[in-house]
C-alpha cells in the first residue's frame, strides 16, 4: 500500500485541462489525453511550476502511471479516464484548495495556450493519435529511441503495407507520418508499387541499422547492449532473407520499451520501479530465448547459401579450438 | 587437453554419456549450458568488434579496446579473437568495410558450425546419451564422502547405471584431482570396469 498524499496542483491541472479541452462532451481518447497532459507538465515545469505528474516513456511515447498518480493525489486515474470509455466530461470549473493564485493562473494560462495550438480540437479526432505521440517525441531523451520508433518502424510499416497492395491514398498517409518525423529516412518514403523488398529497400534499411548502431545508448541502456548487438546482426539476416521485418523490429522495441520506462520517468513511486524491474528481467529472459530461436532459424537459411573456402575453414577451426579451450578451462 | 578430448570423441569405440553431462554442456529449458555460454561469449566478441568498427571506422580503436581488455583481463572479458581480427585486417589491407564484412561472415559461420555440431550431438550422432539417475540414488552419500563436487558424484552415478547395461565400461575423465586420484576408493563402489585419465587414452 502507498501512503496517500494529495497534490492539489496536479489535481487542479488535470481537472481544469479536462474542463477546457472538451466542453461539448465529445469522445476524448486516453492516448491523446495522456500525451497532452505530459506536454502540459513539461511546459509548466519550464515555467517554474512542478506539478509532479507521474509519467514514463514507454512503447508509444509517454504514459501517465495510474498507480503513482493515485499515490500522489489520492484519486484513481480511472476516475478521469474510465476503462474503454472517453475521458470524463467536467462541465463545471474545479474548485481548488491549497493552491496559490499565481499557481492557478499559470496552470490556466498554459492550458489555454496548449489548447489554442489545436483550434479545431484536433485532439478529439480518433485518427489523430500519432500527431500527439509526435508531440511527446519532441522531448524524447534518446536519439536512438526517436530513430527506431519514429523512423525505422514507420519505414517497415510502410514497406509492409506496400507489399500488401493497399490503396495509393493509404500509402501517402503512411508516407506523411513517416516523413514528418524521419531522422534518417531521406528519400526512402517515396511511394513505390512493387511488392517485397528490392535491393534498394534492403540497402536503405541496412543504412538505418548502421546509423542506429552509432546512436545506441551504450551507457544509459547497458543492460540491453549485448541483446541489441545480437538483434542487430539477426535483423540484418532477416533483411537479407526478407523475414518478418516489422515483427522483429517491434519485438526488440518491446523489450527496449520495458527498460525505457525504468530509466526515463518522473515522479514514479519506488515500489512501481521495482515492479517494472521485475517485469523487465522476466521479459528479457523470454525475449533472449525468442531471439535465439529466430537467429538459429535465419542462420539455417544463411547456411544454405554459404560456401566455405580453405581460409575460412582454417579460421573456423581456430575458433573451435579457442572454444574447446574455454570449455576445458571451466 | 583439447587433443586428448578429440582423441576420445574420434575413437571408434562405443561412446556413452548421460543427460546430466548433456545439460551441463547444452543447457535445458531454463538454463543455458556451458557450451552455449562459450559460443555466446565468442559471438559477443565479434559483435562488439563490429560495433567498434561501425562507430569509429578505424582498426586502431579496436586494437586499443582489445588491449584494454587484455590489461584488465579477468579472463572472461579477454579478447580471444584478436589474432583473427588482425589476420582479417591484413587480408583486407585495412579496408574497414571489407574487414567488417569478413568479420560478420565469420561470426555467422562460427555460429552455424556450432549449431551444426550441437545438432549432431542432439541427434546422438556418435554418442549415446542415457537418462540421469535420480538425485536420491543410494550411492550418493557414499560417493560424496570421496568426491567433493556434487556434479561429479551425479556423473559417476550415471556411469554406474549405464555400466549395469553395458559391460566393460571405461570411465574417461579429465578430472584428475577429484576422480582419477581417488579411483581405488571409488571403483569398487561402481559398475565400471576402469577409470582412466583422459591423457592416457
Amino acid at each position: 500500500m502507498f501512503a496517500l498524499s494529495e497534490n492539489p496542483q496536479l489535481i487542479y491541472a488535470v481537472e481544469y485541462f479536462i474542463h477546457k479541452a472538451n466542453p461539448t462532451g465529445e469522445y476524448f481518447n486516453h492516448t491523446t489525453f495522456n500525451k497532452l497532459l505530459v506536454e502540459l507538465y513539461l511546459r509548466l515545469k519550464e515555467r517554474g511550476l512542478d506539478i509532479k505528474l507521474p509519467y514514463c516513456w514507454y512503447k508509444h511515447g509517454c504514459l501517465v502511471d495510474s498507480i503513482s498518480f493515485q499515490s500522489a493525489t489520492g484519486i484513481s486515474l480511472m476516475h478521469y479516464e474510465p476503462p474503454r470509455d472517453s475521458v470524463i466530461v467536467m462541465p463545471s470549473l474545479p474548485n481548488p484548495h491549497n493552491i496559490t493564485f499565481s499557481e492557478k493562473t499559470l496552470i490556466q494560462e498554459e492550458i489555454k495556450k496548449l489548447l489554442a495550438e489545436h483550434p479545431t480540437r484536433s485532439y478529439l479526432k480518433s485518427d489523430n493519435r500519432e500527431e500527439y505521440v509526435n508531440l511527446n517525441y519532441k522531448h524524447a531523451p534518446l536519439k536512438f529511441q526517436k530513430a527506431f520508433r519514429r523512423s525505422l518502424i514507420p519505414h517497415l510499416e510502410y514497406l509492409k503495407h506496400l507489399s500488401q497492395n493497399i490503396s495509393r491514398s493509404e500509402r501517402w498517409d503512411l508516407t506523411f507520418v513517416s516523413e514528418t518525423e524521419a531522422l534518417y529516412a531521406g528519400d526512402m518514403m517515396v511511394p513505390r508499387f512493387s511488392s517485397g523488398l528490392d535491393i534498394e529497400d534492403q540497402k536503405k534499411i541496412i543504412q538505418q541499422l548502421d546509423d542506429l548502431i552509432i546512436d545506441f545508448p551504450r551507457k544509459e541502456m547497458r543492460e540491453l547492449y549485448r541483446t541489441y548487438l545480437r538483434w542487430d546482426d539477426t535483423f540484418r539476416l532477416a533483411v537479407k532473407h526478407q523475414d518478418n521485418l516489422l515483427k522483429h523490429a517491434e519485438d526488440f522495441w518491446g523489450i527496449f520499451a520495458f527498460l525505457l520506462r525504468i530509466k526515463y520517468n518522473e515522479n514514479i513511486t519506488g515500489e512501481r520501479i521495482l515492479e517494472w524491474q521485475d517485469d523487465f528481467e522476466r521479459e528479457l529472459s523470454r525475449y533472449t530465448k525468442e531471439l535465439k530461436e529466430t537467429r538459429e532459424r535465419l542462420l539455417e537459411l544463411e547456411a544454405a547459401e554459404m560456401s566455405y573456402d580453405a581460409n575460412t575453414d582454417r579460421k573456423l577451426k581456430k575458433l573451435m579450438t579457442i572454444s574447446r579451450g574455454m570449455a576445458l578451462e571451466r | 587437453m583439447a587433443e586428448a578430448s578429440q582423441r576420445v570423441i574420434n575413437s571408434p569405440e562405443e561412446k556413452h554419456s548421460s543427460h546430466t553431462v548433456y545439460h551441463e554442456c547444452f543447457g535445458n529449458t531454463v538454463k543455458n549450458g556451458r557450451f552455449d555460454e562459450i559460443q555466446d561469449e565468442i559471438s559477443d566478441e565479434f559483435f562488439r568488434a563490429l560495433d567498434y568498427l561501425q562507430r569509429e571506422k578505424d582498426i586502431e580503436y579496436l586494437r586499443l579496446y582489445a588491449q584494454s581488455l587484455k590489461e584488465n583481463s579477468d579472463n572472461k572479458k579477454n579478447c580471444r579473437i584478436c589474432d583473427i581480427i588482425e589476420e582479417i585486417n591484413s587480408e583486407n589491407s585495412g579496408d574497414i568495410e571489407l574487414i567488417m564484412q569478413d568479420l560478420r561472415s565469420l561470426a555467422r559461420e562460427y555460429e552455424i558450425e556450432y549449431n551444426k555440431r550441437k545438432k549432431d550431438v542432439m541427434a546422438h550422432k556418435g554418442i549415446d546419451f542415457h537418462p540421469s539417475a535420480s538425485n536420491d540414488h543410494p550411492l550418493c552419500s557414499t560417493l560424496a564422502s570421496h568426491v567433493a563436487n556434487q556434479a561429479d558424484v551425479h556423473i559417476l552415478i550415471d556411469a554406474h547405471e549405464v555400466g549395469k547395461k553395458i559391460s566393460s565400461l571405461v570411465f574417461i575423465t579429465g578430472d584428475y584431482d577429484d576422480i582419477v586420484k581417488k579411483k581405488d576408493a571409488i571403483l569398487p563402489l561402481l559398475n565400471i570396469s576402469r577409470i582412466q585419465g583422459i591423457f592416457s587414452f
